[in-house]
């Protein structure tokens, strides 16, 4: 299981349909939302950890 | 209430479906000459129409299909026993009101009627043809396969029953003219010939009359019966006698005959062949066993087994099995197709390996098999153009025959001539005169050539169109996807070459006709650990601890890495005509792969063989100029248009026309405008609706090559039939004042020219056979080009 990095959720990559590369790795996400706002500030959340889910 | 004058006739209308169909489908109707009044209602699919008792329902039909539509109407075949010259009286006596079409094919003799029957019944056509003297027999649509067959059978069989009497009579009379035969001994052998063995040509002679024309078989008559007559008479009166003479005549024509109705069987051939591709019996699952019954029985949802070496009996969706299949039935292409559960198995196709377990879809007549036997059975009774001057021409000849005949008779006689001189040469007349190779010059032709081509898995709909497709100018292939392969090929690569076998890696799992390409071009790479697919971007994965990601600029960027200078340079140069892919490994880029659209492999050699004809491709696609313009310059296409839509496409197809025969290649579905506007309209359907496709030839395997095979095929076609009709006319003009006696002292025995009428009608058959029994494949024409 992986962490969607924003949400903080457990996402299963198998099955993920949100997913995005960055930096050589892939995040997954649980939801189109989550996945943009990673998108818009990737850094951010990779070094401050999932902030729950956005608004 | 106005009253409108007329006869009140019912159609029913298919296909409508809203108020503005019936209103389409009403103008339509109204439109056609000696329609005074329609109205259609949507309600029960019918149309109310006030006409003139002599309109043409043919041209009903039309009205009403060439607004989409349909009309219901049912189909019967009837065979006739009657001359080929006849072909136009027969339908004349078919009649029109009620009758769609009429068409009679003297190759097999049948006859085969579309009518509406809201209007009349299939007795009440056959009363029809009794009216006009002309036995008709339905023939059960089962039966259509190889009726041809039987009735050729059973005419060979009575052809050599006459036959064996006549000919060791005529040679017993032969012989008198050398050793002095009693004369009574003679009529009587000259009798039996006249009377069993000429029986045939007497009876036709008297229908022939009765329906106030004349054919082969009056001539025949005229000429046999009136040497037997005058010798029958010299016995009594005086004078020599011409025993020999008319039981010659007889002998020689039957055997004539004979020999025809042998050769004619096999232009018949192919299609005989393919309607007996359907295996008769299946075997159906009944609990848990298998039971062998009908094939014609078997439901729908029934399963059957299909055995290695067994031809399919049903069509059906493969429920269980595995094996190969030889569809060359239908398409012509002999290499095995793969088939495992959920793929379509067709009736007749043939299982070279496995075995299957099919849920049948569709079996007995209502098989795509028995569909395209059906459609293959009604083109063949179609007619060339060219053939109705020539069936106007048989209808007259026999009376031109008789009146030349008869002054050959004045003249001599006036020139002082014995009585006997001038029966002779009128006789000789009678009997030398061919009109049978006029009535069967295309319709032999059309038959053979219609049969030929639906072996090779060409379905001519429409062969009056070969006629135009002869003389081609140009043949307009609808998109580029019709010239190429329609999936990516690798065709640049730039970089390391590691990163291949990486990326190869990374796609091996994958469905996407990039990664099929680059598994195509490196080969399998290694198993990966790790695959994602990134929708937008492309393939993540790590193989052998590396990762690797193969996709566009936005990928790149995913994986963290730049792309060199250089790199990028060389994508904005091929970007062009290509699709660009990166492969990245680790955080640099390794690698740069273009693709594109591969030409396919029989398109140049398609492309030669048409220049080589003198007939120029054409491109008419919507794609853009950039992609248009390249295939079209790899193909050495010098005429192409881009960016052309369905509307703009008719267009230009009409623009095309002005300046020469259009052959439009499309693909069916998309492209009905163009299809319709071009003079002949080819579609590629590899779909199993065959008889629903738009166009005039259908061609059942998406080989380009086939193309160039319908071009040489309506070639041949057209010019078997001119040189049939060309045959028939020289044989006559030369013949006919020959046999008169118009180059005496040379001149032409009565039972010469009866010998040489036989070889004239066996000889248009047997070229018709041995021309188009040579379609081959245009690939052999490579051999040649090669060559050069």
């Amino acid at each position: 299981m992986d962490v969607d990095p924003v949400c903080g959720m457990e996402v299963d990559p198998a099955r993920a349909k949100y997913k995005t590369l960055y930096g050589g790795k892939v995040y997954y996400f649980c939801s189109q939302m989550c996945k943009e706002e990673f998108e818009k500030n990737p850094g951010f959340y990779l070094a401050h950890g999932p902030r729950g889910m956005p608004h | 209430m106005i009253k409108i004058e007329g006869k009140q006739t019912f159609l029913k209308i298919l296909g409508m479906h809203c108020a503005a169909c019936s209103y389409t489908v009403q103008k339509a109707l109204v439109s056609v000459r000696g329609v005074k009044w329609a109205e259609v209602s949507l309600a029960n699919n019918e149309a109310k129409l006030v006409v003139d008792p002599s309109v043409d329902y043919g041209e009903l039909l039309k009205a009403v299909r060439r607004v989409g539509y349909d009309v219901y109407r049912e189909a019967v075949y009837f065979n006739l026993d009657v001359r080929p010259e006849e072909a136009e009286a027969v339908v004349k006596a078919v009649g029109k009101w009620g009758v769609f079409t009429a068409s009679f094919n003297p190759a097999f003799q049948l006859l085969y009627v579309e009518y509406n029957p809201l209007e009349v019944s299939v007795e009440g056509i056959m009363e029809r043809l009794e009216k006009s003297c002309y036995k008709p027999r339905t023939v059960e649509k089962s039966e259509v396969e190889d009726i041809d067959k039987k009735l050729a059978e059973a005419e060979r069989r009575d052809l050599a029953r006459r036959l064996a009497v006549a000919a060791p009579l005529a040679l017993f009379l032969a012989i008198s003219m050398f050793v002095h035969i009693p004369p009574l001994f003679q009529l009587a052998a000259a009798a039996v010939v006249q009377f069993y063995s000429g029986w045939r040509f007497m009876r036709g002679a008297y229908r022939a009359f009765l329906n106030r024309t004349a054919n082969m078989d009056t001539l025949v008559t005229l000429g046999t019966l009136s040497t037997f007559l005058y010798s029958a008479a010299a016995i009594f009166v005086g004078g020599p006698l011409f025993f020999e003479t008319s039981a010659l005549v007889i002998t020689f024509v039957l055997a004539g005959r004979y020999i025809e109705s042998r050769v004619r069987l096999k232009t018949g051939e192919a299609v005989r062949k393919l309607a007996q591709m359907q295996p008769p019996r299946a075997r159906v699952r009944q609990g848990d066993s298998w039971v062998e019954t009908n094939a014609d029985s078997v439901k729908p949802g029934q399963l059957v087994e299909i055995r290695e070496g067994e031809k399919a009996p049903v069509d059906g969706y493969v429920e269980e099995g595995w094996g190969y299949v030889d569809e060359s039935a239908f398409t012509g292409e002999f290499t095995p197709v793969e088939k495992k559960r959920g793929s379509l198995v067709l009736a007749g196709t043939l299982l070279t390996r496995g075995r299957l377990v099919v849920r049948t879809t569709r079996s007995g007549g209502h098989t795509h098999l028995a569909e395209v036997v059906k459609l293959v059975r009604q083109a063949q009774n179609a007619k060339l153009p060219i053939q109705r001057i020539a069936d106007r021409a048989a209808g007259v000849f026999t009376w031109v025959v008789i009146a030349v005949a008869a002054s050959t008779f004045a003249g001599w006689t006036l020139a002082g001539s014995p009585m006997h001189t001038a029966l002779l040469f009128t006789a000789a007349v009678l009997v030398v005169a061919c009109p049978c190779a006029l009535g069967l010059a295309t319709p032999l032709a059309v038959v053979m050539g219609v049969g030929k081509a639906a072996e090779r898995g060409i379905l001519i709909k429409r062969p009056e169109a070969l006629e135009t497709a002869a003389r081609a100018k140009y043949v307009v292939f609808d998109k580029t996807g019709t010239l190429t392969l329609g999936r990516p090929k690798l065709v640049k690569y730039i970089g390391r070459q590691e990163a291949l076998s990486l990326a190869a890696s990374a796609e091996s799992k994958s469905n996407h006709p990039i990664a099929k390409a680059i598994v195509e071009y490196a080969g399998v790479g290694v198993e990966p650990e790790v695959v994602d697919t990134l929708p937008g971007m492309g393939v993540y994965a790590r193989v052998n601890g590396v990762t690797v990601g193969v996709g566009n600029e936005r990928l790149v960027e995913g994986m963290g890495a730049t792309i060199p200078e250089e790199l990028q340079r060389e994508a904005e140069r091929l970007r062009e005509q290509h699709l660009v892919v990166y492969i990245v490994v680790g955080r640099e880029v390794w690698g740069l792969a273009a693709f594109g659209d591969e030409v396919r492999p029989d398109a140049p050699e398609t492309v030669s063989v048409l220049k080589k004809w003198g007939v120029e491709p054409v491109v008419l696609s919507g794609d853009s100029e950039k992609t248009v313009k390249t295939i079209a310059e790899r193909l050495g296409i010098e005429k192409y248009y881009a960016g052309a839509d369905p509307e703009k496409k008719a267009e230009v197809i009409t623009q095309l026309r002005k300046s020469g025969v259009v052959v439009f290649v499309g693909d069916g579905v998309n492209d009905a405008p163009a299809l319709s506007a071009a003079d002949v309209g080819v579609a590629v359907a590899t779909g199993v609706e065959v008889a629903k496709e738009a166009g005039d030839v259908v061609l059942r395997q998406n080989d380009l090559r086939k193309i160039a095979e319908v071009l040489q095929l309506a070639k041949k076609v057209v010019k078997t039939a001119k040189f049939n009709l060309f045959w028939a006319f020289v044989y006559n003009v030369l013949l006919i004042p020959l046999a008169a006696g118009l180059f005496y002292p040379i001149h032409l025995k009565p039972e010469l020219a009866g010998a040489a009428m036989a070889l004239s009608s066996i000889s248009v058959t047997l070229n018709t056979l041995r021309s188009l029994n040579t379609i081959h494949d245009v690939k052999e024409t490579r051999g040649v080009l090669r060559r050069r």
